[in-house]
């Protein structure tokens, strides 16, 4: 089995002796029915893994770069939907892909929107239940998020992109580099994709991190208007982005 | 023996009829509860993250029909250890789900660290007999219940064999006490691959262990020799020749749970439960063929 196996890893190998057919003659194609299975599933689960990055570059294209990653990362675990951790990581170092440098941060996104979708369920708490926070202690406040909840920030406007290839709209708009954030969340069914302002990002980030409410609004700038921390509060609370909190005393 | 009890769940054991495989394009069907497959089967591999919308239809589905997991990750007929973590995550979703059947493949996947991502062959000699007869008993006492071993397809067959497969597979049964879970694509498969009779094959088959049947189309290739090499691809109608298989096979056994596999090109859901309907309709023509005896 061990060069059963290593026959099929490493596709220059010959095939190992002691296999036959029936007629006696060659097995190279019945033997090549093994290696065509194991990457062509491989490439076909990436391919449902990461169906937007796959769009943007077209089948043939995905095809052969899942292929070469495929070879050089086997799974370890049978749980498919946990494969391609490090796809991204793979594209950025992918000489073909170089023009396309938002390509590896699709692919990122794609991998924790399913990491988000497969997370632990849980009940969020609504904006009712901080009702009865004495207000001197609400500054004490830790929150905290549901199991889905993960940040996502780019240079490039991945969430808008990916949004445009799942609605099929690609081109109703123009693309522009800057400083994008989002809240990817699965209160429920379905995964949400929660803008984050940038002025609000770093309260969010130290929320999420577990900071004290209070030390997470003292990093709103002055600047910000000051609906914003409020406003960013409620959209936690009414998305279902909070299942539980705690008072530090 | 009879080590371990079969189908735990007293109220919903697989019926004599007709399951489809259970994807996630088919949950709208399988919620509006029309009875077009009378039972469903998993990949349990597909289940096994912590929570979201998998596990929420798996659980609606489950409390209108009974489920069967069918795993594909075990690496059963592997020489190294199975893989324990693998082994508690199935324990885990029988426990929530309480399948009515849980099966497995005589195939290795797993390689080290590695996972091959395809159900790959076994020499039979008394040594490899050995070693899945060990991983069956650690499967059936870790997970605290029987399991089924389905027959594999295969492509290519080896010199260091020293029994045939019907032969590994009924020591297999009798030393740990499992079912078998009886593919009748498989057997036509591999029969052509390497050309034996397929009826034969089923005349010697230890048929009281089978407590399932699979279904599934195969697509039809040539080897190096021009002869035919047959491709368990589960992407297409049960061709006819497995019909009259299945057919003969039925009316030598009875009626028996039976599912239509089919994992990729994905048919429409009327093509899929087209087939249950004509897998019911032999089950129910030798149903009747037995009563009348």
């Amino acid at each position: 089995m061990h060069n059963f196996a290593a026959a099929l890893k490493d596709v220059n190998m010959p095939i190992p002796d002691g296999m036959v057919a029936w007629h006696g003659h060659a097995i190279d194609k019945r033997f090549a029915v093994y290696r065509n299975n194991i990457y062509a599933g491989l490439v076909d689960a990436l391919a449902a893994q990461f169906p937007v990055t796959l769009q943007i570059v077209g089948e043939e294209f995905f095809r052969d770069m899942a292929l070469l990653y495929a070879r050089a990362h086997l799974p370890t675990s049978p749980t498919l939907f946990t494969y391609g951790a490090d796809f991204a990581q793979f594209i950025t170092h992918f000489a073909p892909a170089h023009e396309m440098r938002y390509l590896a941060e699709m692919a990122r996104f794609e991998y924790m929107w399913t990491c988000s979708y497969h997370a632990a369920d849980a009940h969020p708490i609504t904006a009712e239940a901080l009702a009865n926070v004495p207000p001197e202690v609400m500054g004490t406040l830790i929150l905290k998020f549901h199991p889905s909840a993960q940040l996502f920030s780019s240079i490039f406007p991945i969430i808008d992109m990916w949004i445009d290839h799942k609605h099929e709209c690609v081109g109703s708009r123009e693309y522009r580099a800057g400083q994008f954030h989002h809240l990817i969340i699965r209160p429920q069914v379905d995964v949400l994709l929660i803008p984050i302002a940038p002025q609000a990002y770093a309260c969010v980030a130290a929320l999420y991190a577990g900071a004290q409410l209070g030390d997470a609004m003292a990093l709103v700038p002055e600047t910000a208007p000051p609906e914003l921390a409020p406003t960013m509060l409620a959209t936690l609370l009414g998305q279902g982005c909070i299942i539980d909190f705690t008072i530090h005393t | 023996m009879d080590l371990y009890p079969q189908n735990p769940l007293a109220e919903g054991p697989i019926p004599a009829q007709a399951g489809v495989g259970l994807k996630a394009e088919y949950y709208p069907h399988a919620l509006e509860n029309t009875r077009e497959a009378a039972w469903f089967e998993v990949h349990p591999e597909n289940y096994m993250g912590a929570g979201g919308p998998p596990h929420r239809y798996l659980t609606a589905i489950r409390e209108l029909y009974p489920v069967s997991l069918h795993g594909v990750g075990l690496s059963i007929g592997g020489a190294q250890p199975l893989n324990t973590e693998h082994l508690n995550r199935l324990k885990l979703l029988i426990d929530r789900y309480q399948p009515a059947l849980f099966s497995e493949h005589l195939a290795w996947s797993t390689h080290d660290t590695h996972f091959l991502n395809d159900l790959l062959p076994v020499p039979y000699t008394a040594q490899t007999l050995a070693a899945v007869v060990a991983h069956v008993d650690q499967t059936q006492s870790h997970l605290k219940r029987q399991m089924l071993l389905e027959n594999p397809s295969t492509y290519v067959q080896f010199e260091t064999s020293t029994m045939d497969e019907v032969e590994f597979i009924a020591q297999i049964a009798q030393k740990t006490g499992c079912g078998l879970l009886l593919d009748v694509n498989n057997i036509f498969v591999s029969a052509q691959n390497h050309n034996y009779c397929p009826y034969e094959y089923i005349s010697r088959f230890p048929t009281q262990f089978v407590q399932e049947i699979h279904l599934a189309g195969h697509n039809v290739q040539q080897d190096d020799a021009g002869a035919p090499l047959l491709i368990d691809s589960h992407d297409a109608l049960v061709a006819d020749p497995v019909w009259a298989l299945y057919d003969h096979l039925i009316a030598k056994i009875g009626a028996t749970p039976t599912l239509i596999e089919w994992d990729s090109n994905l048919p429409t859901w009327a093509v899929l439960v087209g087939e249950a309907a004509h897998a019911n309709s032999i089950l129910a023509r030798h149903a009747r063929a037995h009563a009348a005896e």
